[in-house]
């Protein structure tokens, strides 16, 4: 399919930085439970792989099979497209988000759909799907519970596993007791996660019974077999995709796989590095509509393949974030995910990932700061990846590149040349720090210094930091080891 | 006798000397002949983060000049310096010389003389764990004194020295213990910590938080660590707050064991800085 | 809750019970060469709950048992109505109303503790996924060590649907709080025979 090459166009929450991490960590609700979720996840993860040596081994066959799968991505596709298309399928190529948007909504236009079921799927965020259908006057319904959980509050997911991970309970409760007189169902008797949940069983029920369009993401796609593979814990996905008329699988390309071969060595790892998990509770195994009069299965199955910026990423050197498929480990090992979460990042796709994804995505139209702001350079990413996706490295790289662009003012741009051409040598770098010695006088108090100009300046705001000392180790060392110097001080 | 090199860092050197006479001390008493390479500044390893690649670059070609010079090991004061000389100098250098219409072979000569110079480089307790003998005996132990130990991002990732602290310690009768969420960055990520203070700090508390928890349990006397970025930015942090639990260097640590000098009344004068801190000695 | 019995002395048929169980599954065996009747019993009484009183189930049958051996195994739970899929329509409704779904499974897999169904007409999904508890019955020569061992069985047939199940329907969406049946079942049992 390639082509031209495109950006790709993403929703994003225009507010600056500094307002969506206030929110965030004003937040104490999401911080506890983002704080909770991700530890307890990361540990999930650690804790099966020690006794699952054949994990490990399957994970790094996987990795080559994707990364050989995206460089052959063009040929995959078309042997897919065509598999589905002999099991009685249909495929359609949309190269942006608003093409995708458009093929679904003429979809379900022909065949006159009033009512959608979803399951969880970040493209489908991404490409912001529900909006274009509800403005056709199509009930568009999320069954993930955490992603029903936001749509109610009309809220996005925090964190790609855990959607409503800000939520707390009692906000679960007011939202479903609303919820519960609008459709005219009993509410849920009180707050308790078990009670919250038997509601929204209860409640989704009904409207899975009656939709006429299912649509859901997808995991993989297996170029051989035309088959999109999904997986969830919660058993949405086998009613979504059992259940009405109708069923679109909205998949980014990157989603292809070669054969079933390759599928077998990367089943697992959504769970593995994403719960803990040997095997998530439902994997469901979509290849064709299963006919008209069947008691289940859609008479009518309709692939969507969203390209949306990922093929300009082939044959550069951001080509293994194609590799990703959104574990969710990243985040959880992530520092400045577990103070912020996810929405705080301002795109659907949060956490280190996000970070680089987004700007990539958009050819750095959007969020083009967040490599800056979001990442410590601490490396827990790259280590937790499963797909040795190398995200610190490429943090490192679109900070260059914001750097050579534009950001980073004129002043801060000369501060680190300056810095860097008095500090390559020895005689500039000693007498910079004599200066600052001599200088530092004006910003202490107490023996230490409270506030510095320039870059300095975000430090102060909540450290001190001790003066330069009265004798560097450079000046000792002269002085007691040069010819003549005192050796004892 | 071992001939080693001193990599002592910028911040050790202007901020804390202190950590680094302690080093000097500690590797002498080991047997090893201490050379401080004078033309040495600073890894530049502030600017590759930020992404000031030049910049950074500039300052790797000095580093990597300055201690071609030298021969046998380079003890570095600090997992985070030393890590960026492992891991970043060999390709850093040789993309540098790409971008500024070098030819393939001159980046490729770049890249090796880089990497020459990396494999020599040890982080100070990696040295140490490296040495036959573990230097002065304290006679023996019968109960370790506890320190809560913060193991930076970079050591643990970058160099995977994930136990040498501890083993270069407990023979001192000195118990490292690590707080829980032990693998969560103390937030100073270099320019980071001024880039975006706010989280920076966030995280800063956080691992005080652990750091205090931890403390209360065991008893410990102080935090030790191996980074001085780290601890200057989390004592910075307690100063603000008056939070004055001691901060050491693991060099200042060691020397106060091998001196015999290892009292709680000297370990908390490690506590809060007060004026005349950089020159206690 | 939980019910292990190790037996069989097949190391396959112990690794898939156990990890079956460890994902809060129970498991019934039924000895070869013996009538799993009394097994089957057990478990459908275990899984509708006798304070449950009456229930309906909705099962259909494998190619390892025929209606005879069934009518057999279900005759003296007369408080249970069993009602035989046949891949019409109205076993959509049939499926929502009924309080047990039965079903048999194309293979199983040790390492994982799943079991894999594949739609066709006479052998539906949903009885494993709509009733609030799922009872399957697992053939011992169709238990495989690893999940590419079970997949490689259909490569080159692949049904339109087919699923790979492995414990109860979950969720720790509210304040990662786990609560099993959230869309699917949050009662399972295996039936090994
Ligand atoms: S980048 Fe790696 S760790 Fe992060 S979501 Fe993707 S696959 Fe998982």
């Amino acid at each position: 399919m390639g082509g031209g090459k495109m950006a790709g166009i993403l929703p994003v929450d225009t507010r600056p930085w500094p307002e969506r991490r206030d929110e965030a960590l004003a937040n104490q609700t999401m911080r506890t439970t983002i704080s909770l979720t991700t530890r307890r996840l990361q540990a999930g993860q650690l804790k099966v792989f020690s006794d699952y040596p054949e994990a490990e081994e399957a994970r790094q066959r996987a990795i080559l099979d994707k990364r050989a799968a995206i460089k052959d991505m063009d040929h995959l596709l078309e042997q897919f497209s065509q598999a589905v298309h002999e099991h009685g399928g249909h495929v359609h190529l949309a190269r942006t988000a608003p093409d995708a948007v458009k093929l679904v909504r003429a979809i379900a236009e022909d065949s006159k759909v009033r009512r959608v079921v979803k399951t969880k799927s970040m493209v489908t965020e991404e490409i912001e799907l529900n909006r274009g259908l509800i403005e056709d006057g199509i009930e568009v319904l999320e069954t993930d519970l955490g992603e029903y959980i936001i749509q109610r509050a009309g809220e996005k997911p925090s964190h790609i596993l855990a959607p409503a991970a800000h939520k707390n309970r009692e906000e679960v409760l007011r939202l479903f007791e609303r919820d519960a007189s609008q459709s005219g169902i009993e509410p849920p008797p009180d707050d308790d996660a078990k009670t919250l949940t038997q509601y929204a069983r209860r409640r989704l029920r009904q409207e899975f019974l009656r939709a006429d369009m299912g649509i859901t993401g997808g995991n993989f796609l297996v170029a051989e077999t035309g088959s999109v593979v999904l997986i969830t814990n919660e058993g949405n996905a086998d009613l979504v995709t059992t259940l009405p008329r109708v069923l679109v699988s909205v998949v980014g390309v990157e989603k292809i796989i070669a054969d079933w071969q390759a599928l077998q060595n990367i089943i697992q790892q959504p769970a593995l590095n994403g719960v803990g998990q040997r095997l998530s509770s439902y994997t469901t195994i979509v290849s064709g509509p299963t006919g008209g009069d069947a008691a289940e299965g859609p008479q009518k199955w309709h692939v969507v393949l969203l390209d949306n910026g990922r093929t300009g990423l082939r044959g550069t050197e951001y080509e293994d974030v194609l590799s990703c498929i959104r574990c969710g480990a990243c985040l959880n090992v992530c520092p400045v995910f577990r103070q912020v979460g996810g929405n705080a990042y301002g795109s659907v796709y949060s956490g280190p990932i996000g970070v680089v994804e987004t700007p990539l995505l958009t050819e750095g139209t959007i969020l083009a700061e967040m490599p800056m702001m979001a990442c410590t350079m601490c490396h827990a990413c790259v280590d937790a990846c499963p797909m040795d996706i190398d995200l610190p490295a490429h943090i490192l790289s679109l900070r260059e590149e914001n750097v050579e662009k534009h950001a980073g003012s004129f002043s801060t741009r000369q501060t680190y040349r300056w810095w860097a051409r008095w500090w390559a040598t020895p005689t500039g770098y000693q007498r910079s720090l004599r200066m600052a010695r001599a200088g530092q006088r004006f910003y202490m108090r107490d023996g230490m210094l409270r506030t510095a100009p320039g870059l300095a300046k975000g430090w102060f705001q909540s450290r001190n930091m001790p003066p330069v000392a009265k004798e560097t180790f450079h000046e000792w060392w002269k002085r007691t080891h040069e010819e003549g110097g005192d050796r004892h001080e | 006798m071992e001939n080693v090199s001193l990599f002592v860092t910028c911040l050790i050197d202007a901020f804390r000397p202190d950590a680094a006479k302690a080093a000097v001390r500690v590797l002498e008493r080991r047997g090893c002949s201490v050379e401080f390479p004078q033309q040495q500044t600073c890894c530049g390893q502030f600017s590759f983060n930020a992404g000031y690649q030049d910049e950074a670059a500039l300052l790797a070609k000095h580093w990597v000049e300055a201690f071609e010079e030298t021969s046998g090991p380079i003890v570095a004061l600090s997992g985070s310096c030393a890590g960026m000389v492992v891991h970043s100098y060999p390709d850093l250098l040789h993309k540098w010389v790409l971008r500024h219409d070098g030819t393939e072979a001159e980046a490729e000569s770049w890249r090796s003389r880089a990497q020459s110079v990396a494999n020599r480089v040890y982080e100070l307790t990696q040295w140490l764990t490296s040495l036959d003998s573990s230097g002065a005996e304290s006679g023996d132990i019968d109960h370790s004194v506890p320190f809560v130990y913060h193991l930076g991002c970079h050591m643990r990732r970058l160099l995977r020295a994930t136990t040498e602290a501890q083993s270069v310690m407990a023979p001192q009768g000195v118990e490292l213990i690590e707080p829980e969420e032990a693998d969560q960055c103390c937030g100073f990520g270099g320019t980071y910590s001024m880039a975006e203070p706010v989280v920076s700090t966030a995280l800063a508390d956080a691992k005080w938080k652990q750091v205090g928890c931890r403390a209360q349990e065991s008893g410990a006397w102080g935090l030790v660590g191996t980074d001085m970025g780290c601890l200057l930015h989390l004592q910075g942090r307690a100063s603000r707050q008056h939070n004055s639990f001691p901060v050491l260097y693991l060099s200042e640590l060691l020397d106060l064991v091998d001196e015999g000098r290892l009292s709680p009344e000297v370990v908390n004068q490690y506590g809060g800085w007060q004026d005349g801190r950089n020159s206690s000695r | 809750m939980k019910r292990v019995v190790i037996a069989m002395n097949n190391p396959l048929v112990e690794e898939f019970a156990q990890r079956w169980a460890t994902l809060g599954g129970l498991c019934y065996f039924a000895e070869a060469g013996t009538d799993p009747g009394a097994a089957f019993r057990q478990a459908v009484g275990d899984l509708l709950g006798e304070a449950n009183g009456p229930g309906s189930a909705l099962y259909w049958s494998g190619p390892d048992w025929d209606g005879k051996a069934w009518a057999e195994w279900t005759r003296p739970l007369d408080s249970v109505q069993f009602v035989a899929w046949d891949g019409t329509p109205v076993m959509r409704e049939v499926a929502a109303g009924a309080d047990l779904g039965i079903t048999g499974c194309s293979w199983a897999v040790a390492a994982t503790g799943s079991v894999a169904l594949y739609h066709t007409p006479l052998t539906g999904l949903l009885p494993s996924v709509l009733p609030p508890a799922h009872l399957v019955l697992v053939n011992h020569k169709d238990i495989v060590a690893t999940v590419a061992d079970g997949l490689g069985r259909v490569r080159g047939n692949l049904p339109p649907l087919m699923k790979i199940i492995t414990g109860p329907s979950m969720t720790a969406d509210i304040e990662g709080t786990l609560v099993v049946g959230v869309h699917g079942p949050g009662r399972v049992a295996a039936l090994i025979y």
